[in-house]
């Protein structure tokens, strides 16, 4: 019993600090429309910590989901969604969307 | 369908895990099975209401309210296994003693078991939230609801059949090494889900990543593949970690198995600790290897989950193809195999494999190595489980490597048998990707010398790359089995099945013969 709380409490912080706002960065746009990513190849700068904001115009929830960035996230039908990436090493790294894998694909190119 | 089936496995497949090493970690102690289906039905009610939610959830927190509530889930998972854990360092070792002496469970007041729905509620909460929303999308998509209702029940099916398998499997262990191996596997499920909870908000920007990624193993195992799945389930893998994921996933295991050990009344000795890290660690290296490539033909037999010590077999089996096309017509596979049944739960077999592709000749193909474990004493529990392992040495191209779980249910005369295969190449030359196919049999026993059944067999092809259904190969067709005895524990066993291609990928016909001399 005496070992939860000050974990507990730990956490709790962590929930609280999050209603903080979260500090600009430089923001990329891509947007899910007819379950495809646009644009499918996006350019953004190497060694920056990145603002993407994931737009998602279809009615239906699409999963963004990386491997190569190491991230997942729902978004819902009709609405949008932010995704802090980087800073990032020169390269290509792919992305998609997994609950309709066979159109929702893209990449980000980082340079 | 297939689609369906494998993104739901995919999501499915962590919680099943958790969900088999919690309920066997939890053996002994009382009202398990009430907390367990308490506690993935209070998950799935969470589940649907996160998904109706998810716009809501999104939008909290400057939108960052997904992750938050994911950490928080994580988190409060993690807080509840190492409690558990440290619980079980006090009480375990008694409650151990007692199942050995008196042979059942010890009524334990203080045993925490609403810790143990909790997790199961909280697995089944963040993984059933993915699915719901997932499977809703694909409803909204207009996809036909029988199809996405019948893939969604195969995915559901296959991840909980993985579950069975890891408890089944755990109670497989001696009483005397139980305790300590659950714990160890409890302390890296709890780690794993400490580094998802850190990954989670170091996405949201809440957390630094103190270098991303800190290494890069998508090469050796990819997060993406059902290895990787099962590795993250397990020990928390991930094939690109950031350094805060690292750190929480070390401390995490730092702080429980350090408490375990100041509060435990009987510590655990280094040594055990030791030797059941390499074992779990050796398990999941295995899986990792094991469940991944290629195969070029359907496989044309049913194992059964049942191994018989001291039986000495010798085998064959054989196919030849029919069609209408010259390019799948006459195409033939020849087996000829010894084995012995080493113990009461291991057979072992080796086969020599000739083959003729269509319009060539024949030629020796592999020679392969099959192992069959038998999981569970017959008729045990509501279904027996086995396990299969191959290793195919080819003549040309890359090894071969595969397992296959192997499920068998009887109810009155009927036998359900159902295997399935996770193949991969091996070796120089190998292609990447996991194979997947079945062999599944449903037989009547009329008469020991005469067993109708009906049998399918296929290969929809490599996991994430599966073609339309056509593309596939898949047979169905009736078969026939019998056993006559020829005294002195000689016996024996012959089948024969006449199988009808489903798609145009598959030959016509294809006719299957069995024969098998036991003997002691």
């Amino acid at each position: 019993m005496i070992l939860r709380f000050p974990l507990a409490l730990a956490l709790l912080a962590a929930c609280v600090l999050g209603a903080a706002p979260a500090s600009a960065q430089e923001t990329y746009t891509i947007v899910i429309k007819g379950n495809r990513m646009s644009p499918a190849e996006l350019e953004v700068p190497a060694g920056k910590k990145i603002k993407l904001l994931v737009d998602n115009q279809d009615p239906t929830p699409e999963e963004f989901e990386s491997y190569s960035l190491n991230r997942e996230k729902i978004i819902p039908g009709n609405s949008k969604a932010t995704i802090f990436i980087g800073p990032l090493k020169p390269g290509s790294y792919e992305f998609f969307g997994d609950f309709h894998q066979a159109t929702a694909q893209g990449r980000i190119v980082a340079k | 369908m297939f689609a369906t089936a494998i993104i739901v496995f995919r999501e499915v497949l962590e919680a099943a895990l958790i969900i088999g090493i919690v309920l066997a970690a939890c053996r002994g102690i009382p009202h398990r099975g009430l907390m367990v289906s308490g506690g993935i039905t209070a998950g799935l009610a969470g589940a649907v209401i996160v998904a109706a939610a998810a716009g809501t959830i999104a939008e909290a927190a400057s939108g960052m309210g997904q992750e938050i509530l994911n950490a928080c889930i994580l988190g409060a998972a993690v807080l509840m296994l190492g409690w558990h854990n440290i619980w079980m360092s006090r009480n375990g070792r008694e409650i151990a003693q007692h199942m050995r002496s008196v042979g059942k469970n010890v009524a334990h007041g203080a045993a925490p078991v609403w810790m143990l729905g909790t997790v199961i509620a909280l697995a089944v909460l963040r993984e059933g939230s993915e699915v719901v929303l997932f499977l809703y999308g694909v409803a909204a998509g207009g996809a036909d609801s029988g199809q996405m209702f019948a893939g969604g029940a195969a995915g559901l099916a296959a991840g909980a059949m993985v579950g069975a398998l890891v408890y089944f499997g755990l109670l497989g262990v001696p009483l005397r090494y139980f305790f300590t191996v659950t714990s160890v596997m409890i302390l890296l499920v709890a780690a794993g889900l400490a580094s998802q909870a850190a990954g989670m908000l170091l996405q949201a920007g809440l957390l630094p990543p103190l270098g991303e990624p800190l290494w890069d193993t998508s090469s050796l195992v990819a997060d993406g593949s059902i290895s990787g799945r099962l590795l993250q389930g397990l020990i928390g893998y991930s094939a690109r970690p950031a350094g805060i994921q690292v750190l929480s996933y070390v401390v995490t295991l730092l702080g429980i198995g350090g408490l375990m050990k100041l509060i435990g009344r009987v510590p655990s000795t280094p040594r055990s600790i030791a030797i059941t890290t390499l074992g779990v660690a050796a398990i999941a290296a295995t899986l990792a290897v094991s469940i991944p490539q290629h195969v070029e033909a359907a496989p044309f037999k049913v194992y059964s989950p049942r191994v018989v010590k001291g039986e000495n077999e010798i085998e064959y089996r054989g196919f030849h193809d029919f069609d209408k096309d010259d390019s799948r017509d006459g195409g033939e596979k020849h087996l000829f195999a010894v084995g012995r049944g080493f113990t009461d739960y291991w057979f072992s077999e080796l086969y020599s494999v000739y083959a003729k592709e269509p319009g060539a000749s024949f030629k020796h193909d592999a020679f392969e190595w099959e192992n069959l474990f038998q999981l569970t004493e017959q008729g045990k529990y509501w279904a027996d489980f086995g396990l299969l392992t191959e290793y195919e040495l080819t003549d040309h191209g890359a090894d071969e490597i595969a397992l296959a779980p192997i499920i068998e249910k009887t109810v009155n005369r009927w036998v359900a048998t159902v295997n399935l295969f996770f193949e991969r190449e091996v070796g120089s030359g190998r292609e990447d990707g996991t194979t997947f196919a079945y062999a599944a049999r449903l037989k009547y026993l009329l008469h020991p010398q005469f067993e109708p059944a009906i049998e399918a067999f296929g290969e929809p092809g490599k996991f994430n790359h599966w073609g339309t259904f056509n593309r596939q190969e898949h047979w169905v067709g009736p078969a026939v089995y019998g056993r006559y005895g020829l005294g002195q524990g000689k016996a024996l066993l012959y089948s024969g099945a006449l199988l009808f291609g489903e798609t145009s990928q598959s030959s016509d016909n294809r006719a299957v013969v069995r024969l098998e001399y036991e003997f002691y």
